[in-house]
């Protein structure tokens, strides 16, 4: 038994340590509690394709989309800036531009609120985050890499550290100012931290406060919102 | 580009706070506290409420909150009468909606003649009142069930620090040579006879507990630091391992006093200490 991991009082007694490693949460260890600003809210939405929406997040747990109801997870990623996890898929609500992209049967929608004064869609991000190299850790002795090598690819591995960074496949779009949307495939996981049917991880990076925001996917779970710390030594 | 030199601005302890929340706008509490008072909030907006005491005129004030789980706040304003004085107060609540319980903590500086600086702590517990529904008898409490967790906290991406709560009134800090600490807050330290402080403990529920520190033994020795007493309020989550909370005090900045004021958090990681840091003396007792 560690000394250190265990501490006794001088009559021998026991005393415990809270701290732990969050376990029992896994790749979704530090996600930050869930925000419940959205609730009420209903957004008519118009993208350039021509395609129209309606998001209405009907209370603190389940919104209407397209006409069905999913339940949803919000986390709060800046000032009027929401990641939403919802029916196998994602949208991410930016009240500041009045955007929302959302990811519809795999195609990335840049949509604005409809009739909202000033209202300006996300963009892709082409290769803006090509030279960007960094950690995120979810969790304790749970972080994914990210090596930014191309404007669709990106170099990643997944703690226990693997000297082996599989090329993945990835989408980014640019939110505004330092938000970043990256959503990037990967191929099975062996392990390693995240789930072993994981096959890809949408995060809503943040470069000014450098945490994230987002959710992982995959066959045989249910979608998990996870949020990240960064590290840029590691 | 490089997106991880993004121009940002300096962050210490407060990079990794989550974003002010406003879910708690359109909402009114009144508070049944022990101290025998009700006390009434009204959240009139995203960043404004009303506050008042018994019968007292309701006076508007700035708050900020954030989240420790999803139905757990803290809350903060600083009381505006007292803005500009050398007696100013701040206001901080743990706010539980799942146990409808909730703890009042009222921060003062300018009570002491010799240390004018220093942050005089009060607490009070109490329930929130439902209509048609009887108050909770449970109360959040006071506890030693922290004893003996030592954390290192990641504040933001170059620094983290080590937490010890050893001692029902005190805490210690220390950090690793490779964290931004080292030159962030590491000076004054270097003079000071131990790095233990003042520190209260209170028992929110299973795995949430509010810290409270007050650098009060380093403004008692210093007089005269970069920080002048500072109070932190940390509303820790031991399930998921991270905080949040928020600073109260004075610091000094180019020979001036001026208050110093931020919301922080931080991501918590298992921590080895070396056995003269686990084992160390509190130096400022007997």
């Amino acid at each position: 038994m560690n000394r250190n991991t265990y501490v006794w009082d001088d009559k021998g007694v026991y005393v415990k340590n809270l701290c732990n490693d969050g376990s029992k949460y896994g790749i979704t260890q530090y996600r930050y509690p869930l925000n419940y600003e959205l609730a009420g809210e209903k957004f008519e939405l118009a993208c350039e394709c021509g395609k129209e929406f309606t998001l209405e997040f009907l209370c603190e747990k389940n919104l209407r989309f397209e006409g069905a109801v999913y339940p949803y997870e919000a986390l709060k990623a800046g000032p009027k800036l929401y990641f939403v996890l919802f029916n196998y898929t994602w949208a991410v609500v930016d009240l500041n531009a009045k955007a929302v992209t959302v990811n519809i049967d795999g195609d990335i929608c840049c949509t604005t609120i409809k009739g909202a004064e000033g209202a300006a869609a996300h963009t892709f991000a082409g290769d803006e985050m090509v030279g960007t190299k960094l950690g995120w850790i979810f969790g304790y002795g749970r972080m994914l890499t990210q090596d930014f090598i191309g404007e669709d690819r990106v170099k990643a591995a997944w703690s226990p550290k693997d000297e082996k960074f599989a090329e993945n496949a990835y989408r980014a779009v640019k939110i505004g100012g330092p938000y970043y949307l990256v959503d990037m495939k990967t191929d099975t996981l062996s392990k390693v931290c995240a789930p072993f049917f994981t096959d890809h991880v949408v995060l809503l990076q943040d470069y000014d406060r450098c945490m994230a925001f987002g959710a992982i996917y995959g066959k045989g779970f249910e979608p998990m919102a996870v949020t990240a710390y960064a590290r840029f030594s590691y | 580009m490089d997106l991880t030199k993004y121009e940002r601005p300096f962050y210490s302890i407060n990079q990794f706070h989550s974003a002010h929340v406003t879910e708690l706008k359109g909402k009114k509490f009144k508070f049944v506290m022990d101290g025998g008072y009700d006390y009434y909030l009204n959240f009139i907006g995203e960043d404004t409420l009303t506050w008042a005491i018994d019968d007292a005129e309701p006076v508007e004030a700035v708050y900020e909150c954030l989240k420790g789980d999803d139905t757990t706040y803290i809350m903060d304003f600083d009381v505006v009468s007292t803005l500009e004085t050398d007696h100013r107060q701040n206001e901080t609540f743990v706010i539980d909606l799942e146990q409808r319980l909730v703890t009042r903590l009222l921060c003062t500086v300018g009570y002491n003649k010799r240390l004018p600086f220093l942050v005089k702590s009060e607490f009070d517990f109490g329930a929130i009142d439902v209509e048609g529904r009887e108050l909770p008898f449970r109360r959040h409490c006071w506890s030693s069930e922290m004893l003996g967790t030592r954390v290192e906290w990641h504040w933001s991406e170059d620094m983290w620090t080590h937490h010890k709560y050893y001692d029902a009134h005190f805490y210690t800090l220390t950090w690793p040579d490779n964290s931004s600490a080292v030159a962030n807050i590491g000076d004054p330290f270097e003079v000071l006879p131990s790095h233990d402080e003042v520190a209260f403990y209170v028992k929110i529920k299973e795995n949430m507990y509010l810290f409270v520190l007050t650098e009060e033994l380093m403004e008692r020795t210093l007089q005269g630091g970069v920080f002048r007493s500072n109070n932190m309020a940390f509303l820790q989550n031991y399930d998921r391992m991270y905080h949040a909370g928020r600073t109260f005090g004075s610091i000094n900045m180019d020979g001036k006093i001026v208050p110093c004021r931020t919301l922080f958090g931080a991501f918590g990681a298992p921590l080895v200490l070396r056995d003269e840091l686990l084992y160390s003396d509190n130096a400022y007792t007997v």
